[in-house]
């Protein structure tokens, strides 16, 4: 097994988690801190808009991840891959790139059709 | 010049099932961590004293002998690992018996806990209330979960089913239980230590 596919491996398996949790954690930070002003604005751009571009590159990251898992399992090498650990975990991170990719889209399609800064 | 392609690297040592008992365990620190950070979102948004609604601060007494049992119990926990390694059967047992008995002695002493709590609070009393009895009933599940896996290879152990060179479960169940401990940590000074501080 190359240190390339190493990394690619790692990169995969973390991609899909790691883009849900930001998306989570920097679209609620632009939503508490550009809706409690009077102008709802993040440098000058809209709040949702914001929220929207956070969601597809959160999106993007997340598919990249995923395609990366199924390049992996495609390139299968038995003899850098003894235990079936990399089959496995390149497997495991192509069922969760699905997963959060719909929770991401889920989410990224709340802040567009609600408004992110109207109160309860 | 030898791009990161092509430079080896070891192949990866563990078992597929090392692998999953990792990923699960991750899945599960961000249920935890998600839970835990509802609870600090309640709190911040909550104004005047926490706990809310006059629930007295918790008494630490109880939670710090549980929490002091759940960390002495990684200890045999460990060891049951590296006495499976060694091909120590005895050893093995007497580690894996160790750890169910200081697990089930945390569990006797949160259902004791739960018992007097019940009359303070209940998860419908308020928002604390639910966050509290999710948080540490999530908790608890896991001991429970922790204390079958423990049960199913020590019968194994019994049975001399470990080898040194083949012990997988034990690996698995010694890593699944400091688990457990470490996400106890956090929830102990999350919902016992810093309402009392």
């Amino acid at each position: 097994m190359t240190a390339g596919r190493r990394l690619a491996l790692g990169g995969a398996v973390l991609a899909a988690p790691v883009a849900w949790a930001a998306q989570l954690v920097i679209g609620y930070s632009v939503e508490e801190g550009g809706c409690s002003v009077a102008d709802p604005q993040i440098a000058g751009a809209d709040v949702a808009n914001v929220a929207g571009v956070v969601s597809l590159v959160a999106l993007a990251l997340a598919l990249g991840g995923g395609v990366t898992a199924l390049l992996l399992l495609r390139r299968r090498d038995a003899s850098g891959d003894p235990r079936g650990s990399v089959h496995f975990l390149a497997g495991a991170a192509a069922m969760a790139a699905v997963i959060f990719s719909i929770l991401i889209v889920f989410g990224g399609v709340a802040t567009l059709v609600l408004d992110p800064c109207s109160a309860g | 010049m030898t791009t990161l392609e092509h430079r080896a690297a070891p192949p990866l040592t563990r078992e597929p099932a090392w692998w999953g008992m990792l990923l699960l365990i991750a899945t599960e620190a961000a249920l935890f961590a998600l839970l835990l950070a509802s609870y600090f979102y309640t709190k911040f948004q909550t104004e005047g004293p926490w706990p809310p609604d006059g629930i007295a601060d918790p008494k630490l007494a109880k939670p710090i002998v549980m929490t002091v049992l759940l960390m002495l119990s990684s200890i045999p926990a460990y060891l049951a690992e590296r006495n499976a390694r060694r091909g120590d059967q005895r050893g093995l047992v007497l580690a894996l018996l160790a750890t169910l008995l200081l697990g089930s002695a945390f569990l006797a002493l949160q259902i004791w806990e739960y018992t007097e709590k019940a009359d303070l609070f209940t998860p419908r009393t308020n928002a604390y209330g639910s966050l509290f009895y999710t948080i540490t009933g999530l908790h608890g599940a896991h001991v429970v979960a922790g204390l079958v896996l423990l049960l199913w290879t020590l019968a194994f152990a019994l049975r001399g089913a470990f080898t040194a060179e083949r012990h997988l479960a034990v690996q698995n169940v010694s890593l699944y239980w400091h688990f457990v401990h470490g996400v106890w940590l956090f929830v102990f000074v999350s919902l016992y230590l810093l309402p009392s501080l």
